[in-house]
């Protein structure tokens, strides 16, 4: 009577124990998981802060004017190059035709130095060249 | 085994009945056995109990240990357009554990070829010292905590600190402020944010605070406010770009100025906020008030004016006007020529107190409400008598800061409503608070005035190609103990853009500027702060998005004037 209880008594110990210890062994795995995790993503975090502050650094205005003194023959924008919208001819429904030369398209129109619309912002067709280094300011 | 156990172990079959002591023990011996078992099992099932909740349920119970240790404590500061200007980075500090350290001559030689700063004779005493903890170098770059590691010397180890940066270096040195080493905010922005600024989250989880301040606009302001401190050998500046419709600053130097980034290297003076702490006497801008103040109570109107032939005497004082014209002078003659004579005059019509209180109501008496803890105390005359009234309306006997000045013209300029300024972005289209200080049609007024000061009077410098600028100069001695120093000036001169329609106030003050040859030796502000202005208005105009114009189009200016 009493040996069938021990006996599954014993068994049903070794069984959880054996479960248990499982258990926690998967559990421990998983933290040591979620802890590395953290970890990387607490890392990625603080390269993304030190890029932000490099970006920021790198795009000081006096550094972007002193390179683009160097690279590029763009000047700082004048008043005189902005034109609204209207100011810009609208294309003819049908061009006449000037006697004795071939028709004209309208894209022809658009001569040199004229300025185009990109996003709203006027950007020249051709790259004015600086007058002289001393108005660059 | 004893004879009574046995009898009671087949006792259950046979049924055998024991009586007396036998009985008795047996019964006792029983009671106590289950008793023990039932406390034993009791045990168990409580230490089952705790293993289950040790392994399954402890991670609800306790948390892992924390790991977002890099979450940084002060918010990120940012420009209007989300430019970083201010953020947390980890540094790591080197220290040593001198006991460990095998040769400390030899390791201080070798730092110090790392750390250039590093002094291999102090090195090597705290090297020797015996102690377990040394600072050597506090905040490393990446590159030398990698080549002190690369050393290999044991007994030197690093300990992660936060570091507060500031990308943009002086750039925006006074608003921004800075944070001392222990990350705690000690002047400006910085200051502020202690003290509860509005700090959004970003998406990303970063705490972050947006400035008004638009860094392409600052850069532009601070490098033209150099360059004329440099032209006039002048021994400070300062200059405020506002939104006249918002409040919000979109620049804001004082110069000279700091690195926050290495604060050990600046003086008082650099430190010192010339834009918002210092309280100047403005001079001749003040005459702009004075003027909307009088027109605003109807005691004189465009076409009326004062005999400004004379100097005026009052009680021991002598005014004189700069700009002489020796006749009577209408108006807005007066405004253009700034006629001291004329303005005195027109405030003793306005009177004491009525002048009181509406430069009151244009926060000229009181503290501006910008949110950085420099802010100047308006120098306010006590008490206010008639000669102060009548200096006052030139701009002398009332200390105010720049700020308060370009905050005071936002307000004649952008139809009459009392601007509120703020360092803090507001959002696109929020109702701005305000109370009305004159009427549309008086604002209209001054900026016709205000332009043809520009065209006419003395800021004609200040004149940019494509736009349209009102403005006014001021030019004021610097006061002293003994009385005024007229050699020591402050120079200023307040901008508006496009004067038809504004949108900006530009405000630049240059403080002791000199004359130099390309001035013919004059010092007024005509001749430094108003051309600074005009360069100013001419490089942000067209990162501000305002529509330039013909100028010279009179019929332009024929309709924007018209009531």
């Amino acid at each position: 009577m009493i040996r069938p209880v021990t006996i599954t008594a014993l068994v049903l110990t070794a069984v959880l124990s054996y479960g248990l210890y499982e258990l926690k062994d998967e559990v421990r795995g998983r933290e040591a998981e979620l802890r590395a995790l953290k970890d990387a993503v607490a890392e990625e975090k603080e390269s993304l802060r030190v890029l932000a502050a490099e970006w920021s650094y790198l795009n000081r205005p006096d550094r972007l004017a002193a390179m683009a003194g160097r690279y590029l023959e763009i000047v700082p924008l004048k008043a005189g190059q902005v034109q609204g919208l209207d100011a810009i001819p609208l294309r003819d429904p049908e061009p006449t035709p000037l006697a004795g030369l071939p028709a004209v398209g309208p894209e022809s129109a658009v001569g040199e130095g004229a300025t185009r619309f990109v996003g709203g912002v006027a950007v020249p067709v051709h790259k004015p060249r600086p007058p002289s280094p001393g108005a660059r300011q | 085994m004893t004879a009574e156990s046995q009898v009671y172990a087949r006792g259950e079959d046979r049924q055998v009945r024991l009586d007396g002591a036998a009985k008795e023990a047996l019964t006792r011996t029983h009671a106590r056995l289950t008793a023990v078992a039932g406390i034993f099992a009791l045990g168990f099932l409580v230490l089952a109990g705790r293993v289950v909740q040790l392994t399954l349920v402890h991670d609800l119970v306790r948390p892992a240990a924390p790991v977002l240790a890099s979450e940084s404590p002060r918010p990120d500061i940012v420009d209007r357009n989300g430019v970083l200007l201010a953020t947390t980075l980890h540094a790591v500090s080197l220290f040593a554990d001198s006991r460990a350290v095998p040769d400390p001559r030899a390791t201080a030689l070798e730092l110090a070829a790392i750390l250039p700063e590093l002094d291999p004779v102090v090195t090597e005493a705290r090297l020797a010292s015996g102690q377990s903890f040394v600072w050597i170098r506090r905040k490393l770059t990446p590159r030398q905590q990698d080549a002190v590691n690369r050393l290999g010397i044991p007994g030197l180890n690093f300990q992660s600190e936060p570091r507060r940066l500031y990308p943009q270096g002086r750039e925006a040195a006074h608003v921004l402020g800075y944070a001392g080493i222990d990350n705690e905010g000690l002047a400006g922005i910085e200051k502020s944010i202690d003290g509860g600024a509005p700090v959004k989250r970003r998406d990303s989880g970063v705490a972050t605070v947006g400035l008004s301040i638009d860094i392409r606009i600052q850069h532009a302001v601070r490098e033209e406010l150099a360059r004329s401190v440099g032209e006039f050998s002048a021994i400070g500046a300062a200059a405020v770009v506002l939104d006249v419709k918002t409040g919000e600053t979109l620049a804001l130097v004082s110069l000279p100025d700091f690195d926050p980034n290495d604060l050990s290297d600046s003086l008082p003076d650099q430190r010192f906020n010339r834009a918002a702490l210092g309280v100047y006497e403005m001079g001749s801008t003040f005459k702009a008030f004075t003027l909307a103040n009088a027109l605003e109570l109807g005691t004189v109107d465009l076409d009326s004016g004062y005999d400004a032939s004379e100097p005026l005497h009052v009680a021991r004082f002598l005014i004189r006007d700069d700009h002489a014209q020796n006749r009577w002078l209408s108006v807005p003659e007066i405004f253009i020529y700034s006629s001291n004579i004329g303005a005195a005059k027109m405030a003793l019509d306005i009177g004491t107190e009525r002048q009181r209180v509406f430069l009151g109501r244009l926060g000229l008496l009181q503290r501006a409400e910008i949110e950085i803890p420099e802010i100047g105390m308006p120098l306010v005359p006590e008490p206010w008598r008639e000669i102060n009234t009548m200096t006052i309306a030139f701009g002398h006997g009332l200390a105010v800061s720049p700020v308060q000045l370009a905050v005071g013209f936002s307000s004649l300029v952008n139809g009459g409503v009392a601007v509120v300024p703020t360092l803090f972005k507001r959002i696109p289209g929020e109702a701005v608070p305000g109370v009305r200080v004159i009427s549309e049609s008086v604002s209209q007024d001054m900026r016709r005035l205000l332009h043809r000061a520009v065209e006419e009077g003395t800021g004609k410098q200040a004149a940019a190609p494509g736009y349209l600028v009102g403005g006014k100069t001021g030019t004021a001695e610097k006061a002293n103990a003994g009385g005024y120093n007229g050699r020591a000036l402050i120079s200023s001169f307040v901008g508006i853009f496009p004067i038809t329609d504004p949108q900006f106030v530009v405000l630049v003050m240059l403080d002791e500027p000199k004359g130099n040859e390309s001035t013919f030796n004059y010092a007024a502000a005509g001749w430094n702060a108003a051309p600074t202005v005009g360069r100013i208005i001419a490089r942000i105009g067209p990162m501000l998005g305002v529509a330039p114009v013909d100028e010279a189009d009179r019929s332009m200016l024929a309709a924007a004037w018209k009531p």
